[in-house]
């Protein structure tokens, strides 16, 4: 079990969250392979709470904000919102829940339907849970949404192409904000916008949350963004806990390896530190996910990895309040 | 390059449209900046409305005979020609035993005046007027013994500009008629299809794994069949009939349709706008009625263009074998496989429907090669 | 900025000609919207062994300027001006004797190896054919000189991965891969187009430390173009910032970074959050408004619009590149970006 933030009842708490997918082989081939993108995370998520993710590509950050939607059926393992198993609950439950758990992406143009007037794709979250909603308050609460996400609402009848990728990202934040729900999953929601722009959608989303209370679990590759905007911050390694801690304890004392490791590798915007720094550099790639090492996963590229490393995966312990990490060889 | 069509808020929000511009008109523009594609959809227009009004206000019924010009080339001429009116008149009147002593000619009005040994029965001109070739028959002036008559009529003379058929048929009649046929085979099997096609295909790619599997076989299986064996199969068991070529082709067709369409769904699948909407909780059927059949429809459009060609090619060999439409009905196939049978001595029955045929694919593959390119600007 | 002025900024020591000069350089693409000017009027010069970082957005024109310099303009582009390659001009010439220059003189990797690199071929093909082509070198030279090069960028077992396809590769290896072909005919010059965007930070990191290790063994000259400012810091000697298809701001890389004087430059270095800041700030300075839409620029200043520091006449007229003291060049009509001198917050 992860620890638990102050609250006695967390609004979200993923325990030994399992996702595996299978490679189907060839139509005669009996070898199936399985990659296991989450094995066994747990954590849990307070009311007003920002838990950033990060780890590189392959890790499973973006399986993990799938598997909490149920957007993928975790193979084993709960999810618990608001007191309710949501793998227990039903299509029917699953629904009504969807109003409060929202998910923006990472390829803003790709996540809204081409097709679709701007006002149709905000519109929609609203229309499916409130099919009997007036035609008026509809686009009342579009327009206002628009304004509030900072768009001018006479945009509402454009189509997406004719926006830049951070006044559509503006628009996926307010069809995830329409129906103001209480966590949205931001999945490396600023990756794919110019450096000018992702700070406008940080602040965007800090102020958000800040009027509405919600719950962010935001993913990231970029520790940086990632430091600016949680208040935990969990670290994952091939589906794996590596680290989790609150973003002050980790950012100055990161004990893990591999934290030490991203963390002394973001680029410093300033070319006395950066190359002046101490950098661990790793050596090698992230292993295959399908044929993952034995023991602790990190261990290949480990500079402190012995021998114990190879044979069991290290337990997450508490190495100071609210700070737990997975090293044999803390 | 970056975007082009990007809206600055900092500096347009002033003057700008409310209206958007969606990928439709987008493309819509782009068509029309095609000239070889607007050419094509004029001169298609031109021959569908052709084809609706052209039968209705023809001179000549579609299955109307005319026994004395049977192959009669095309041309303006006048039938009868001036030349073979004496004749005319002389076999029209050969039974009344009377004899021709002078006829003139005034454009289509003919004065003629008969001479008999016997007196002349005025219901001659009667029966004259009975006969297709011959109208508005009046007695001008009749000798005191009944012996002379001078009479007054019109020759109906027709002009068959695309000539006639071996049955003596109007050839321009039969293939506008035959255009109406064809269009509508294509048009209605390519609906057919169409429907059936998107529905299947978007269902198989959106649910995926067995049910794909299942449904996807399942067409495999009807591709297997030979398309020939199958028509025959249908005309001997319910008679030749047309609207089982509708059936016959519109079952062929929708299986590459549903191919295509399940293609596109699976890629249209994976993009992130439908988790979006998979996230807010919108339901399956939905997300393929909103979501995943609007997006794949560009293909779609562009296999419509040329599968109406394909439609068309293969009512007409089916027409051709003799499967096809059946008289008095026709089709350009129909039509097209009468030519060949005469093209030594009649080669403009081949020429007409063919010309008309070619001319309507064309221009329905160079419409489907402008919708690609205006719905795919990537592509080219 | 004047070509003698380009010229002389990249001759510290006054000897041989830049490897590569850049002289008012104008790439127009004709798009059916219209005529869109994607470099504008850009000079700069490389001189030998020297890495310079090109940073800007996306539609800032800073990938057209290479595709310009290289001749691998889409079919509806244009580019006029003047490119030199040690003092030969390269621009308008025929694609066979571009070819002896591009790729083995001066080459480039872009962002994503996996596109550059042909499935179908095996690693060791694909790098002797380089060398065959450009050198007139036998297979078995050619293959021994593969080999040392993926020893170079530091590809564990190189004799043995030369064999494989390049989908066998992982990315970062793949990157590796790229930069070893580039560097097959010892170029002077070696461009690299985000070369490290598509990478893991860990990856990037090591691929990093490769471009500086091969700029001081080799003495090649690196052109580093990218929208990150860190990547930047960590390599170029010299820094060219691009906004709307002109450079907007030039300098020796601390001074930059440490001193922008251009109002685009202290907006990127404002938005971006700092992993080394020793208090996490509450709001991140933004830079207000949309990327430039270079179909239809303001009138005068591209960034006017977005610029705290702008004043009327910024509306009226674009300012030109002009030198200001220490060897550095900004195309501002304001003088000093103090706190004072903004217009808004």
């Amino acid at each position: 079990m992860a620890m638990t933030s102050a609250e006695a009842a967390p609004l979200l708490s993923v325990l030994d969250l399992k996702v595996h997918f299978d490679l189907r082989g060839g139509l005669l081939s009996q070898q199936r392979d399985t990659i296991k993108a989450i094995d066994g995370v747990s954590f849990d998520l307070a009311a007003g709470e920002t838990l950033g993710v990060v780890g590189e590509s392959g890790c499973g950050k973006s399986t993990l904000g799938r598997a909490v939607l149920q957007l993928i059926v975790p193979r084993s393992g709960q999810v618990v919102w608001m007191g309710d198993d949501l793998g227990q609950v039903g299509r029917r439950g699953m629904q009504a829940r969807r109003a409060e758990m929202q998910i923006i992406f990472q390829d803003p143009l790709a996540s809204l339907d081409p097709r679709m007037t701007v006002g149709d794709i905000i519109a929609e979250p609203l229309i499916t849970h409130n099919p009997r909603m007036k035609r008026e308050e509809t686009r009342g609460r579009v327009r206002m949404w628009m304004e509030r996400v900072g768009l001018t609402p006479e945009m509402v009848n454009r189509y997406p192409h004719e926006f830049s990728g951070g006044q559509a990202q503006r628009i996926g934040i307010a069809r995830a904000m329409i129906l103001e729900p209480k966590l949205i999953i931001c999945d490396e929601p600023v990756s794919a916008l110019d450096v000018s722009i992702q700070a406008q959608i940080i602040n965007l989303l800090r102020k958000l949350q800040r009027d509405f209370g919600l719950s962010l679990i935001f993913i990231s590759h970029d520790l940086s963004v990632v430091r600016h905007i949680s208040n935990r911050v969990m670290v994952l390694y091939l589906g794996k806990v590596m680290e989790m801690a609150d973003r002050d304890s980790l950012y100055a004392q990161p004990r893990h390896p591999y934290t030490r490791a991203l963390i002394s590798a973001v680029p410093i915007p300033d070319p006395v530190q950066e190359r002046n720094k101490e950098r661990i550099v790793l050596s090698g790639d992230l292993p295959s996910p399908i044929d993952p090492p034995s023991g602790c996963p990190f261990r290949t590229r480990c500079p402190v990895a012995t021998a114990v490393c190879a044979q069991s995966m290290p337990a997450l312990e508490a190495a100071a309040p609210g700070h737990v990490v997975a090293c044999h060889n803390l | 390059m970056t975007t082009l069509s990007r809206f600055d808020a900092a500096t347009g929000s002033e003057d700008d449209a409310v209206r958007g511009r969606s990928l439709w008109a987008n493309a819509w523009r782009r068509l029309l900046s095609n000239r070889a594609a607007v050419v094509s959809v004029v001169l298609l227009l031109i021959i569908a409305l052709l084809s609706v009004v052209g039968p209705m206000v023809s001179p000549h019924g579609v299955g109307e005979i005319y026994r004395s010009y049977t192959k009669v080339p095309a041309g303006f001429q006048a039938y009868p020609r001036e030349a073979d009116i004496p004749d005319m008149v002389g076999t029209a009147l050969r039974r009344s035993r009377t004899e021709v002593q002078s006829l003139e000619l005034d454009g289509s009005t003919i004065i003629l005046t008969i001479t008999s040994a016997r007196e002349i029965d005025e219901r001659l001109a009667r029966s004259l007027a009975r006969s297709a070739d011959f109208a508005d028959v009046t007695v001008v002036e009749k000798s005191a013994d009944g012996l002379a008559m001078t009479l007054s009529m019109e020759v109906v003379r027709n002009t068959f500009l695309f000539g006639t058929d071996a049955n003596g048929r109007d050839l321009l009649t039969r293939v506008l008629f035959g255009g109406r046929i064809s269009l509508m085979i294509g048009l209605l099997a390519t609906m057919v299809s169409l429907v059936i096609g998107v529905l299947y295909g978007a269902t198989a790619g959106y649910l995926g794994g067995r049910v794909d599997n299942v449904m996807m076989r399942i067409v495999d299986v009807l591709y297997s069949i030979p398309f020939m064996f199958f028509v025959i199969l249908l005309m001997v068991f319910f008679g030749r009939n047309i609207v089982l070529i509708f059936v016959a082709v519109g079952a062929i067709e929708w299986l590459d349709m549903a191919r295509i369409v399940r293609g596109q769904t699976l890629s249209i699948k994976r993009r992130e706008f439908i988790e979006a909407a998979m996230a807010c909780g919108v339901s399956t059927s939905t997300i393929i009625r909103r979501h995943v059949v609007p997006n794949a429809l560009g293909p779609v459009v562009v296999y419509m263009t040329l599968l109406v060609p394909k439609v068309i090619l293969l009512e007409s060999f089916l027409s051709f074998l003799g499967l096809g439409v059946q008289e008095p009905m026709t089709s350009w196939g129909v039509l097209i496989s009468e030519g060949a049978n005469n093209i030594v001595e009649a080669p403009w029955m081949l020429i007409f429907p063919a010309v008309f045929l070619g001319l309507t694919l064309f221009c329905l593959n160079f419409i489907g090669d402008g919708l690609r390119d205006a719905l795919d600007p990537k592509d080219r | 900025m004047t070509v003698a002025a380009a010229a002389r900024e990249a001759k510290p020591n006054g000897g041989s000609p830049p490897v590569l000069e850049v002289s008012n350089l104008v790439t127009r693409f004709a798009t059916p919207e219209g005529e869109v000017c994607a470099v504008n009027d850009v000079s700069f010069a490389v001189a030998e062994g020297e890495a310079v970082g090109i940073v800007g957005e996306s539609g800032s024109g800073k990938s057209q300027i290479f595709m310009s310099v290289m001749g691998l303009l889409a079919s509806n582009g244009t580019a006029s001006g003047s490119v030199r390659y040690r003092g030969a001009e390269l621009l308008g010439l025929p694609t066979r004797l571009l070819n002896k220059i591009r790729g083995a003189r001066m080459s480039m990797i872009f962002q994503d190896p996996m596109t550059s690199l042909n499935p179908y071929l095996k690693v060791s093909k694909q790098m002797t054919e380089v060398l065959v082509y450009h050198q007139k070198m036998g297979e078995a030279e050619a293959l021994r000189r593969a080999v040392d090069m993926l020893d170079l960028v530091r590809i564990p077992e190189a004799r043995r991965r030369i064999g494989m396809y390049p989908h066998e590769f992982s990315g970062g290896m793949r990157q590796r891969v790229m930069i070893a072909m580039a560097l097959l005919c010892q170029p002077d010059l070696l461009i690299a187009d985000e070369p490290t965007t598509a990478l893991d930070v860990t990856v990037q990191a090591q691929i990093i430390d490769l471009l500086r290790d091969i700029k001081a063994e080799l003495n090649t000259a690196i052109i580093m173009i990218t929208h990150d400012l860190g990547v930047i810091a960590g390599i170029s000697d010299r820094v060219l910032v691009m906004y709307a298809g002109r450079i907007v701001e030039r300098g020796g890389v601390v001074d930059i970074f440490h001193d922008p004087q251009h109002p685009y430059t202290e907006g990127l270095l404002n938005s971006m959050p700092r992993i080394d800041s020793a208090l996490v700030e509450d709001e991140l300075i933004s830079i207000p408004g949309q990327p430039p839409n270079l179909q239809s620029l303001p009138g005068g200043c591209s960034f006017e619009p977005r610029c705290r520091y702008r004043i009327d006449r910024c509306t009226l007229e674009a300012p030109e590149l002009r030198e200001i003291a220490g060897g550095r060049a900004k195309a501002c009509h304001r003088e000093a970006l103090t706190p004072q001198a903004a217009v808004r917050a």
